[in-house]
């Protein structure tokens, strides 16, 4: 019995979970903008339902839930995604030189967002967010089997990807 | 491989603007949820009702349970949907005795949850609505009912067999009249991470009245608690849930009650050799509780559980 509410203010939210639904947007549309307008999109939605939440990770993961299925559902006919150089360039805009990426940190994200888009969502998810294969196939309604084979396929391609072998872009 | 990533993510930030635009949208809006209410109150709550619907009908539930489920079988209108099998005349052994047309079912009777049978033409589900928008005018009319029909108490829910006036002061559940305040989340209803993404959350903003006959054979009397029930629970929970959970609600501390099959084996460690145990709600009859869903009730103010072990 929690009597901690604040994961049931939206002001909260968007304080403590913006940024994170901005990053998990921009693995999918691959596009600074349009990942703002889908966080944006996902706080309208969460103010017209007003779901209740019973702790802080259950907030999470509906928000989540929500930016996942606002990134599938986004029509990329709108702006098209940016090469990696050209996100990389509105991303180094946005942040100051001491925030700057490494080489290695560009690198890696370099080879993440090549990846096709159902391997940049685990990788996110899995790697970033810290969700395990079982919750990752509830968020994005796929088998849990179907995650892990993604998980193992997103490692090999991004090895390919960060030792110089073919690409895979989507 | 993977700190680089992090760490790299870690610093694509929203634009302040965007922030500061859906801070100032969530302004305008309300909170999801408010509440923090007190766990326990007493007379100060009910002085503090600001309603005076809510405070009619809060006395009148006191006063005229019985009376009020008298008159509802009188009527015979009313049947809960689906799982619940409706059968009036064993929720009171003396319904039949006690018919006084003049009496009104109670506004709370009248919402989503309950329908009427098809011959119940008369009071249709118009009528109901609108004496049910009525508020204190419909609970003068209870309490009316009550005044005037004193000896109406069902007999099979009835305090008469005087088991239920002889408060146990060592068992914590012997409080009677009080209003409670529970805002509870029952643990076992906490949403696994299997179900977070499809379980629906219902909040109750009830109050509950229960009554029990016939638990103090175990030793353990019960008197009638009425509980403000401020609860978030999920859609799949159901009144068996609630009544085994009932211990927690009420008393703060474990209690244990067997349940199966409308059988009670165990109470509080207390072999119950299988005694049958009934469940009324609103003086309906419930058999199968695993298969009613709490949220049948969500929007009633107040709903009355009578819980009888024979």
């Amino acid at each position: 019995m929690s009597s901690d509410v604040r994961y049931n203010s939206a002001e909260y939210l968007v304080g403590r979970f913006l940024d994170d639904i901005v990053r998990l947007s921009l693995v999918y549309v691959r596009n600074f903008d349009d990942a703002q307008d889908i966080a944006q999109q996902v706080f309208v939605t969460y103010l017209q339902k007003k779901p209740v939440f019973i702790s802080e990770e259950h907030a999470r993961n509906w928000l989540f839930k929500v930016a996942v299925n606002a990134s599938k559902n986004f029509k990329r006919a709108q702006r098209g995604e940016l090469s990696y150089d050209e996100l990389a360039g509105v991303l180094a805009d946005r942040t100051n030189r001491e925030n700057e990426m490494s080489e290695m940190e560009n690198k890696v994200v370099a080879a993440v967002m090549r990846l096709k888009r159902i391997y940049r969502e685990v990788i996110h998810l899995y790697y970033y967010c810290g969700y395990n294969s079982s919750e990752i196939s509830k968020i994005l309604e796929i088998p849990d089997v179907s995650v892990r084979s993604r998980l193992s396929r997103a490692r090999a391609a991004l090895k390919k990807e960060m030792t110089g072998g073919e690409r895979n872009e989507k | 491989m993977k700190n680089e990533y992090r760490s790299a993510m870690d610093k694509i930030h929203a634009d302040k603007e965007l922030s500061d635009r859906l801070l100032e949208m969530c302004k305008n809006e309300q909170p999801a949820v408010k509440r923090e209410k007190p766990r326990s109150v007493k007379a100060p709550l009910i002085a503090a009702l600001s309603s005076a619907a809510a405070l009619a009908l809060l006395l009148y539930s006191t006063v005229a349970v019985m009376s009020r489920r008298n008159a509802r079988q009188d009527e015979g209108e009313f049947v809960i949907e689906q799982a619940i099998v409706s059968n009036d005349r064993t929720a009171s052994d003396n319904a039949g005795e006690n018919k006084s047309g003049d009496e009104q079912p109670r506004a709370a009777e009248n919402d989503g949850n309950i329908t009427e049978t098809p011959d119940a033409a008369e009071g249709s589900a118009g009528d109901d609505r609108e004496v049910s928008e009525k508020g204190a005018e419909e609970t003068e009319n209870g309490e009316d009912a009550s005044s005037s029909s004193p000896s109406a108490s069902g007999g099979a829910l009835s305090q008469e067999d005087g088991e239920e006036e002889q408060p146990d002061q060592s068992f914590p559940v012997t409080f009677s009249d009080e209003l409670r305040v529970v805002t509870y989340l029952s643990d076992k209803d906490l949403p696994s991470i299997t179900n977070w993404y499809s379980d629906v959350m219902i909040k109750y903003d009830s109050i509950f009245h229960f009554e029990f006959n016939g638990f103090a054979k175990f030793g353990k009397p019960l008197l009638a608690n009425n509980v403000m029930f401020d609860a978030t629970l999920s859609e799949s929970y159901t009144v068996s849930d609630l009544i085994d959970d009932y211990y927690n609600i009420i008393s703060g501390t474990t209690g244990v009650a067997v349940i199966r099959d409308g059988r009670i084996y165990s109470f509080y460690g207390v072999a119950a050799e299988g005694r049958q145990i009934r469940l009324y709600i609103d003086g309906v009859e419930i058999q199968n509780l695993d298969e009613v869903r709490l949220s049948q009730f969500k929007d009633r103010r107040d709903v009355y559980f009578s819980i009888v072990v024979s």
